[in-house]
């Protein structure tokens, strides 16, 4: 067991090595002079000096791979930078969207068990009839309508036709509970329907493959009734494999995110990320990208070390 | 005990996904959007480039049945050339993506040893970015243009496909006619493509199909914020984008290629789905558990 | 009508006869695009000036045409070309209690030219040699050259006065923390989200003019909100309390009994400029084919909405600085085939070029590159982000590009930034042998009358070059919920910054 935790860990280093490497090249190729660029949509500079002191001050003049170095250097002792656009520290930006986003996340998770459990249920246990053919159909729709448009589409319907849920803006809890829940109803849905899509075909497909199993025949033939069967054998096999799709689905979620954070106007990971990268912000964008790969590598680390535990045929891998 | 992985013999593969409801109206939803692209200046009564800036946003009308756009021209024949750049840039990335994949899949999986581990941390490293973000630094870093899209959309896909056929590889290089094939001397390189391969596709022709949809999904995402195809070239995710600002006035110009976008990614899952259904052996058996009508 | 206050009006603007008493309370919740960024003026970046100007007040301010007019400067003279004698207001202080005067201001002004503290307003004072303290509330100013655009600079951002005490104790502090003389105080702000100020209750106008009342409201918070639509969306649900509109929402809401809406013009001038460096547009007659080519009426009736006015030159039609002679060029799409042909290019014309990545820029790219198909040129349009621009502007690699010009106040720093070889968005681009020579001489006038001779004659050199294409100048479009009071929407066209900074609005009942 612990040989394969420490494979898994080695691996989970030099992936982050190549992680840290394929970031520096991206945000290196992006081309132009955020500087100047930020400089000049403000002041018409014809001032050389200017530019280049407040260019030194952010470092762009030395050569590539001391930059690379200072920049790997100055991640490992926690100074992730200053934003071009804020001058806030990377750092700072972080640590007060990321809550917002895990809270979106938090929510659309909640919708998507609600929404998507049922649904890869029933269409299992229906499966082929017209429910499950009905049932798939709406989960494919799910996964497939963009999820910009289906918020937009909330919006003019439940702000300004109904009138009964806040157009957008986020509140913190601290500030008025009601508010901020009712800020994110629309927003963890919409996510959240995506998300239940693709738990519902899961589910459905996991639920199948265990129905399909020997044991369960086995209990089927003894004269146990149906349900029984489901809820007490196939109940705890099918829930592994989801466990898996819920956590792995945060990689995916962070990237979807972006467009409804932009949309509901929530100062979130997704939209500082994006934001960044249109305003050539690189600090921000360096970080960002950083960040939400290593998020994802803890999270498969997690889950294989998990995975390791509970099944042994695993650790053969 | 393993099943035996299905060969894929196109004639019964094809029988058996029309006979599903799901994957033949995705197959019907398919070929219909691409006959629209191909012959999409003969069925387009107006010129989706010629602009009228004194009849902006107008709602359905005899000479226009869906209304025009913002700059006055007919925005159904924007939709119906707006598929061609979705469908392109979604067939393209995903031929690009899975040439990659498969290359590097069949190479990790084939060989083994230190290049399997090497090739297979590299795919983790890309796989560990969200696919949406890394296409925006991709695309805002090496410029606009629908083709740059697609780069980026590939530069990042082929992970998903080299991951699926290294699975494959590995059960199917262990089947007795490959050692047979190796005893009577055949070379590496005909193995690794004359039996390994073919064998090795049931699954990632599943990926290709949802991949699509995905890779259509992203370009009308990124299309949104601006990058992808130039103007005055009709795309739905830009017609989406600018449809938007005026959903209240004229709402057809965004609910129309919104909903495009939705037909599209739904035909190539259903496809995918039933792809998936067909091709896998063990689903096809019968369940005494469940109940079948 | 009747006029309250100490202060005889000795402006038009100076008059405050409401028909209903202002009500104090409640505060005012406005949304922008993007965060406000760095609340210091002289760092960048700046994204957002009504909240600049809700904090920190300037030496001067402007009227209606633009004309610089007195504020916390009260008076000054020119006693010889290179020195100016400012009088300031007596009696005004910081919000952190620091009194401001002559010794203020010396100190923010070389605060500003200190290299070390990084301010990039810095450029626009270069003609300033040395500030002398004459006495508590007089400054002389000793200039290296004439200095005709002073009293403009002194208008705008270098001319904002910050606390001393702020500055000399932790010039970081004031990026995020501004202590200025302004009806509002910075309150608190949640980075991306939202920011808060509060009311100042020594704000010394109010008191000066007999409304201590003011500010009317007991802040300002200001939202973070990208989406126009979302924005739109709250303002139509009560959560805000006013906004600009875009363009396309003017007509949605115009009508809307719950809101008031008005149009403003703006000093914003909407175009594309030449690369003057290289064929095809050193050749006039291509540039003039461009300008014939495109039908300025039918842009602004089908992309703006009808929200713009047709320019004929560079400065608005409210400006100072605007030659009324001049008129918008014709839209004649024959004249422009024929000078093409005349040029060369009968068989069609490729050029380059980029504007920037916002919704409007784009469509009105778009109708314009359509316009230019007609006439038989293809014009390669780029949409793409600021950094890249700058790139390609620098490296002169366009030959019809965006060509707006934001906020433009003292007519010399857009003149000199565009039209200058030595300009900011020069680079080389252009060089008209008849405008120079009068953009240096603008530079050097002190003489209001002689200077706006001296613009005329620019505008003139430029409109004979076809120097740049000027499409219109902006109108925008704001809205209210219709409990806001106290604004006057003609005194407002009529006299601009000087009348919005002297009447604050209120609640109808104190409250949204």
């Amino acid at each position: 067991m612990h040989k394969y935790i420490a494979k898994r860990l080695l691996y989970s280093l030099i992936i982050l090595l190549l992680v840290i490497l394929i970031v520096f090249i991206v945000v290196r190729l992006i081309p132009g002079d955020p500087i100047r660029a930020t400089m000049q949509q403000n002041i018409d500079l014809t001032d050389q000096k200017i530019v280049e002191e407040v260019r030194s001050q952010y470092g762009l003049n030395k050569p590539i791979h001391i930059q690379f170095c200072d920049w790997l250097w100055d991640l490992l002792r926690g100074n992730w930078g200053r934003s071009l656009q804020t001058g806030d520290t990377v750092l700072s930006m972080f640590w007060q969207r990321f809550p917002i986003t895990l809270e979106l996340f938090a929510g659309a998770t909640f919708w998507a068990w609600i929404i998507g459990f049922p649904l890869g249920v029933l269409s299992a246990l229906k499966k082929n009839s017209f429910i499950d053919v009905s049932l798939t159909s709406i989960a494919l729709i799910g996964v497939s309508i963009p999820s910009f448009w289906e918020g937009i589409l909330f919006i003019y319907l439940f702000s300004v036709y109904f009138r009964i849920l806040p157009p957008s803006g986020f509140s913190h809890f601290f500030e008025d509970p009601w508010l901020h829940f009712e800020s994110l109803i629309m927003p963890t849905f919409v996510m959240g329907t995506h998300t239940a899509s693709l738990l519902g075909r899961y589910v459905r497909s996991s639920l199948l493959e265990v129905l399909n199993q020997d044991y369960i025949r086995t209990a089927v033939a003894k004269g146990l009734p149906r349900r029984v069967v489901i809820q007490k054998h196939a109940g705890r096999p099918t829930m592994v494999p989801v466990a898996t799709v819920i956590s792995l689905s945060w990689g995916h979620f962070l990237a979807g995110a972006f467009l409804v954070e932009y949309i509901f106007a929530i100062p979130g990971l997704g939209r500082m990320g994006v934001e960044a990268i249109f305003a050539r912000d690189f600090p921000v964008i360096q970080a960002t990208l950083m960040m939400v790969a290593v998020n994802v590598l803890l999270v498969n680390l997690a889950v294989d070390i998990f995975y390791g535990f509970l099944d042994p045929r695993i650790r053969l891998y | 005990m393993r099943p035996l992985i299905p060969k894929v013999r196109s004639g019964s593969l094809i029988a058996t996904l029309l006979r599903q409801r799901l994957p033949f109206i995705g197959i019907l939803i398919i070929c219909m959007l691409t006959l629209m692209a191909v012959i999409a200046p003969f069925i387009s009564s107006h010129n989706p480039y010629s602009q009228d800036l004194y009849r902006v946003l107008e709602k359905p009308s005899q000479t226009h049945w869906l209304g025009t756009d913002n700059l006055g021209r007919d925005l159904l024949a924007r939709v119906i050339y707006g598929s061609r750049i979705s469908l392109y840039a979604g067939l393209v990335s995903m031929a690009i993506s899975a040439v990659i994949g498969i290359l590097v899949g069949l190479i990790a999986g084939y060989c083994g040893g230190a290049v399997d581990n090497i090739l297979m941390r590299i795919t983790d490293a890309f796989m560990c970015f969200p696919y949406f973000i890394f296409v925006l630094a991709l695309a805002a870093a090496i410029g606009p243009g629908i083709n740059n899209v697609i780069i980026s959309l590939s530069l990042l896909g082929w992970t998903g496909f080299a991951r699926i056929i290294r699975g494959q590889v590995l059960l199917v290089r262990e089947m007795p006619y490959i050692e047979a094939a190796r005893a009577i001397g055949m070379p590496e390189y005909k193995i690794m493509f004359r039996h390994i391969l073919p064998n090795s596709l049931a699954p990632v022709i599943v990926a290709a199909s949802i991949f699509i949809g995905r890779a259509i999904l992203t370009e009308s995402g990124t299309a949104f914020l601006g990058l992808g195809a130039e103007p005055p070239t009709a795309s739905w995710g830009k017609e989406l984008r600018a449809g938007f600002t005026h959903l209240e006035r004229a709402p057809l110009f965004s609910v129309t290629p919104g909903f495009m976008i939705t037909l599209a990614v739904m035909a190539f899952n259903f496809l995918g789905d039933g792809l998936r259904d067909a091709l896998d052996p063990r689903l096809r058996r019968g369940n005494i558990a469940c109940e079948e009508k | 009508m009747t006029v309250f206050g100490q202060v005889q009006p000795s402006h038009p603007w100076e008059v405050w006869d409401y028909k209903t008493k202002p009500v104090r309370g409640g505060y005012f919740r406005t949304a922008s695009n993007v965060d406000v960024g760095v609340l210091n003026p002289n760092h960048l970046p700046i994204t957002d000036y009504d909240l600049i100007s809700y904090v920190y007040e300037r030496l001067l301010n402007t009227d209606g045409s633009f004309k610089p007019v007195p504020w916390l400067a009260e008076s000054w003279t020119f006693p010889d070309q290179l020195t100016c004698i400012m009088k300031l207001k007596k009696g005004i202080r910081f919000s952190d209690g620091t009194p401001f005067n002559a010794e203020a201001v010396k100190f923010v002004e070389e605060w500003i030219m200190d290299p070390k503290n990084e301010c990039w307003s810095a450029a626009w004072l270069k003609p300033l040699k040395s500030i002398d303290v004459v006495d508590e509330y007089t400054i002389r100013w000793n200039f290296k050259e004439p200095w005709g655009a002073f009293l403009g600079i002194m208008a705008n951002l270098p001319g904002f006065m910050i606390s001393p005490k702020a500055l000399r104790e932790d010039p970081n502090k004031c990026d995020g923390y501004p202590v200025g003389t302004g009806p509002y105080l910075f309150e608190n702000r949640s980075p991306g989200n939202w920011i808060k100020l509060k009311r100042n209750p020594n704000w010394w106008f109010g008191k000066s003019v007999g409304h201590p009342d003011m500010p009317y409201f007991d802040g300002i918070l200001t939202n973070v909100i990208p989406d126009p639509s979302v924005k739109l969306a709250n303002l139509r649900v009560g959560k805000i309390d006013s906004m600009t509109l875009e363009k396309p929402q003017y007509e949605m809401v115009k009508n809307d009994p719950n809101l008031k809406v008005f149009l403003t013009p703006l000093n914003y001038l909407r175009g594309y400029r030449f690369n003057h460096s290289r064929l095809p547009f050193s050749d006039i007659r291509v540039r003039q084919a461009v300008a014939y080519a495109i039908n300025r009426r039918a842009l602004i009736a089908g992309v703006e909405f009808g929200l713009g006015r047709i320019a004929s030159c560079v400065y608005p039609e409210d400006h100072w600085a605007h030659n009324p002679s001049l008129p918008p060029w014709p839209y004649n799409p024959q004249k422009a085939r024929e000078l093409l042909k005349e040029a060369g290019y009968a068989g069609g014309l490729n050029i380059v070029g980029h504007v920037y990545n916002n919704p409007q820029s784009r469509t009105r790219a778009e109708a314009v590159k359509g316009m230019l198909a007609e006439v038989g040129i293809n014009w390669k349009m780029d949409v793409l982000d600021a950094v890249t621009i700058e790139d390609r502007v620098k490296n002169l690699r366009y030959d019809l590009a965006t060509g707006d010009f934001p906020r433009i106040d003292d007519p010399e720093l857009m003149a000199t930034a565009i039209f200058h070889p030595s300009g900011g968005r020069n680079w080389g681009r252009s060089k008209n042998e008849a405008a120079i020579p009068l953009i240096e001489k603008g530079c050097q006038e002190i003489d209001m009358g002689k200077r706006q001779d001296i613009y005329f004659r620019l505008e003139k050199a430029l409109y004979d070059n076809c120097e740049d294409i000027w499409l219109f100048w902006e109108m925008s479009p704001i809205a209210f919920s219709k409990n806001i009071m106290g604004y006057n929407h003609d005194m407002e066209v009529k006299h601009k910054r000087v009348w919005t900074h002297t009447h604050p609005l209120w609640f109808k009942e104190g409250r949204p």
